[in-house]
């Protein structure tokens, strides 16, 4: 039996929605998530007729070449430095996902995954406080469906400190309509930092380690989510009367860190923030060798699979060492 | 913004609707501010809110979403260009875009790229009276540049249209420099050539030019816009003529192209 699932991702511009989906596929191939090797998940662009055609098999021929069209256009942006995503529609990018290895029953007898994932601007749905921005009426009504229609949400935010962001507010808001919305089809929301990388900058090759550690994620999570205005909106939410919906908060990094030399991956020697690239190739083989995402594929993976990891955690975890210390 | 033709001749006026899409910026750099995100920035007061989405580069060339590997390398500094009558049934406008991705740190920053665009929309029966003298002037001076995060909203989104004088060019002086064309370009004959077949068999075609026709950009809307002067009022699909440079995908209709980065090698795979 195949699922269709639909994730919608939204977060303030400049948050790392797009750079988190382009890193994706490479995240998942590279295994550099926090869920046990023995999970092994697969992950393949597909077209949409191919989403929309019953019993979507994976053609031979795929497994030889490389992925085409929007996605692969996407993850060349994204090995360019990006671009930033308009405003003048939603983008959809469509996946096969697969569990090829140990997981619970109720996760493995479900999949196939079909997954639609979702991707806008984010000024359409998280614009910066106080500020008029014009954007087409059918564009937003668009992207508000697809949110009520999807069955799972990620919040992307970049670690910055959130009561000084600029667009808690409409976040807040944002979070609000969501959670009263009573023809919601949501059933999982997944709140992830991207950026994360950042934090051990200054730790050289012992980033990576620190970095591994899901006790300091934990901790960064604390920390950043201390202040918050919607934290218990969303709580709330994961009542039956506020839908039932599965809250997860998790961290990421699509730069991640460097294979073998375990530091942050943002070159100091090149302009502006680049990766580590090999020099003398071109487009995304010069980053291959030196290029590991980190966490990237988490949120995506809890949203299709509501399957946890070492990485992602519930208001319960959050909430335990409050308890602790009371 | 005002140009007047030469004393002596017959001129004609031609006002330019303005829309531009993208980012504010400011600096010496024209950097784009943190806090700046995506939309509309100048919308002059002759057009409504509704035309932002008519207006909207993928609409008027025809794609789901520009990309910018859509845009020829030879054209990434300048952007590409469009001109057509606009794709909306029964439109009286004719538009013309220049479209481009640069770094929001600048022109000659290296940061994230975003998409900036300018169109201009004049009225279709100006574009078919006028196509040389529209082409070389949007040509030379549509820029799709970012309007500054210091100027007031309220003058961004009530800017007098753009006037200009044209000259009314005599058909006795066009068909006597598209004679001259005929004898002493290779790029004449095949225009006219394919404007003819494109009336006579309704097809869908697209004729592209590179580097080895013309030098520049302004070399190529300088000869096209010599060749649909020369058209009769009564060709039939007029409204289905694009003019396009530096956008590597085919419009619909009768597609007049130019890539600065095509050579004759490669025009095979490209022109196929």
């Amino acid at each position: 039996m195949t699922e269709r699932l639909s994730i919608c991702l939204i977060g303030p511009k400049k948050g790392g929605k797009s750079s988190l989906l382009a890193s994706l596929v490479d995240c998942v191939a590279q295994s550099a998530f926090g869920y046990s090797p023995r999970l092994r998940p697969g992950l393949q662009p597909v077209t949409e007729a191919e989403f929309y055609a019953e019993g979507v098999e994976p053609k031979k021929a795929d497994l030889l070449s490389v992925e085409q069209g929007d996605y692969e256009r996407l993850r060349r942006d994204f090995a360019e430095g990006g671009v930033a995503t308009d405003t003048l529609d939603t983008y959809e990018y469509r996946f096969r996902l697969t569990v090829n290895g140990e997981a619970p029953p109720a996760v493995v007898l479900r999949g196939p995954w079909l997954l639609e994932i979702i991707d806008s601007a984010g000024e359409i749905a998280v614009p910066p406080d106080g500020a008029e921005v014009a954007i087409l009426n059918d564009v937003k009504a668009k992207l508000a469906k697809q949110m009520l229609d999807a069955e799972s949400v990620i919040i992307v935010l970049p670690l910055v400190r959130l009561e000084d962001s600029g667009w808690s507010g409409n976040l807040a808001r944002l979070i609000d309509r969501l959670a009263l919305a009573p023809e919601k089809k949501l059933k999982r929301l997944v709140v992830v930092f991207s950026q994360y990388e950042r934090l051990f900058a200054r730790l050289g090759p012992s980033a990576f380690t620190y970095a591994c550690d899901p006790a300091v994620a934990l901790h960064v999570l604390r920390k950043s989510l201390r202040t918050v205005q919607w934290l218990d909106r969303l709580r709330a939410m994961e009542t039956p009367d506020g839908g039932g919906v599965a809250v997860r908060f998790t961290v990421c990094s699509a730069y991640g860190f460097v294979k073998r030399f375990q530091n942050p991956n943002i070159d100091p020697h090149q302009p502006g923030e680049r990766r580590f690239r090999r020099a003398g190739l071109e487009g995304a083989r010069a980053y291959n060798e030196y290029w590991r995402p980190f966490l990237t594929a988490e949120p995506f993976l809890y949203a299709a699979l509501g399957h946890d990891s070492a990485f992602t955690f519930s208001y319960a975890q959050l909430d335990a060492r409050l308890e602790e210390s009371a | 913004m005002h140009r007047a033709a030469p004393q002596g001749d017959q001129t004609a006026e031609v006002s330019l609707e303005r829309l531009h899409y993208g980012k504010l910026a400011s600096g010496a750099t024209l950097s784009v501010p943190a806090a700046e995100g995506y939309g509309v920035t100048l919308r002059s007061q002759n057009l409504r809110s509704s035309d932002d989405r008519l207006l909207s580069p993928p609409r008027l060339m025809a794609l789901r979403r520009f990309e910018p590997d859509l845009v020829d390398p030879g054209a990434r500094r300048r952007g590409c260009f469009l001109a057509r009558v606009s794709p909306e049934p029964d439109s009286r406008r004719a538009i013309f875009l220049r479209a481009r991705f640069r770094p929001e740190d600048g022109d000659d920053g290296h940061g994230r790229l975003y998409q900036q665009s300018a169109v201009w929309s004049v009225a279709a029966a100006d574009w078919r009276r006028h196509p040389a003298a529209l082409l070389a002037m949007a040509g030379s001076e549509l820029e799709a540049l970012p309007d500054l995060a210091s100027e007031a909203e309220c003058v961004r989104f009530s800017a007098a249209p753009a006037r200009y004088v044209v000259r009314v060019l005599d058909p006795q002086d066009v068909w006597g420099a598209l004679e001259d064309a005929l004898d002493k370009t290779h790029w004449a004959a095949p225009t006219l050539e394919f404007l003819a077949r494109g009336a006579e068999t309704g097809d869908d075609a697209t004729l592209t030019y590179g580097a080895d026709d013309f030098a520049s950009e302004a070399a190529f809307l300088r000869a096209v816009g010599l060749a649909l002067q020369f058209l009769p009022a009564s060709y039939p699909r007029w409204r289905e003529i694009s003019v396009v440079s530096g956008l590597r995908h085919e419009s619909q209709g009768l597609c007049l192209r130019y890539l600065p980065s095509l050579r004759a090698a490669a025009r095979t795979s490209v022109a196929a």
